[in-house]
């Protein structure tokens, strides 16, 4: 294997698209140019006439990579690579513990220091119960695979992680879907025995506050898994790009 | 039914994507394998870039012609093939099509 780094750092300070694009285009093209270095040399070229061939076959142009930049910088992508970027400096990361220090315990201790919470809200919780637990399993899946003390070289699996933002999502849909479906119920119940309108809309509030709190604090706590994971896939991925990048010895 | 026109700004691109995918048919390939297949079968009368397949590759995979996947293999530890979809065989069909179509027209245009 020949040491191409200069290069790919030419290219890589050329393509701004955000990660984990950078570092599969870097690592697709650097796996070419050794492929193409060892074809050359096994044709029987000289290792540095060699290295020049495959230096001017790999010399990307501003046009091809202005094109590239175009297809990886979708909407979609650079949006999650904003949102989850945005907690890759300390201060940023000590406000984000901050906040999922001081958030999240009065919503998950409602959650779990009040045995009837489940039994009061909609009858829709158990839906928002399975969504939760779904998002869990994920998000402790890719923690598992993120976390792993020996990372596999190359890209970073990311498959399921965009998940959880949508889990979180349907989280929140499914609490308001829950509000609403009651209220639909109370107001039935309304019509038929109007004398009981009051007792009914209490009920109702009584259900769809329960409602709320299982869906936000889970979707508090999908959101911050998800963030927590995406930062430490970008982390991960930085890394791998940085050693494509650097001088083989 | 007329034929459809055929711009002519567009034929570098469409022949590039014709031959990409044509390749991509006989089987799953690496960038580089994908440049020297196309060399190997030009009889080594077309010159292949290999810096100017991955802004195509790219581009007919976002688009789902084509697949690209990561296997475990290489001294780099990961390397990505790409292979034809279902999608990309049927564009590729008529891709074909319009090239022996137009290289017909361009015999007769050039004929003195």
């Amino acid at each position: 294997m020949s040491d191409f780094s200069a290069q790919l750092r030419h290219i890589s300070a050329r393509l701004p698209i955000p990660e984990p694009a950078r570092s599969r285009v870097l690592l697709e093209i650097a796996t070419d140019m050794d492929d193409l270095f060892r074809h050359l040399v096994e044709g029987g070229m000289a290792p540095e006439v060699a290295e020049a061939e495959v230096a001017e076959h790999f010399d990307l142009s501003d046009d091809a990579l202005r094109e590239l930049s175009q297809i990886h910088n979708s909407a979609i992508s650079c949006s999650f690579g904003k949102l989850s970027g945005q907690a890759r400096s300390t201060w940023e990361r000590v406000i984000l513990g901050l906040v999922a220090l001081f958030v999240s315990p009065p919503l998950l201790g409602a959650f779990f220091l009040q045995p009837t919470l489940l039994q009061d809200a909609s009858l829709l919780v158990a839906g928002l119960v399975a969504i939760l637990a779904l998002g869990l399993g994920v998000g402790l899946w890719k923690a598992a695979v993120l976390f792993r003390p020996i990372q596999p070289r190359g890209p970073i699996p990311r498959r399921g992680l965009r998940s959880l933002p949508g889990i979180t999502l349907l989280l929140l849909f499914l609490g308001f879907a829950g509000i609403w479906v009651e209220l639909y119920r109370s107001a039935l119940a309304i019509r038929i025995t109007p004398q009981m309108a009051l007792r009914y809309l209490v009920e109702w509030l009584h259900l769809a506050s329960a409602t709320m709190v299982v869906a936000l604090s889970g979707a508090l706590l999908t959101a911050l898994l998800w963030f927590f994971l995406e930062n430490r896939a970008s982390h991960l991925e930085e890394k791998a790009a940085a050693a494509i990048l650097e001088p083989t010895a | 039914m007329k034929e459809p026109r055929i711009e002519l700004q567009t034929l570098t691109r469409r022949c590039n994507e014709a031959l990409i995918l044509t390749s991509l048919g006989r089987g799953q390939k690496h960038g580089y394998q994908l440049a020297l297949d196309l060399e190997e079968r030009g009889g080594e009368r077309f010159a292949v870039k290999h810096g100017t397949l991955y802004p195509i590759l790219h581009d007919l995979e976002k688009r789902g012609l084509i697949e690209g996947a990561w296997s475990d293999e290489g001294p780099r530890g990961k390397r990505k093939s790409y292979r034809l979809t279902p999608l990309g065989h049927t564009y590729a069909t008529t891709l074909r099509e319009e090239w022996r179509g137009f290289l017909k027209e361009l015999s007769h245009l050039l004929e003195e």
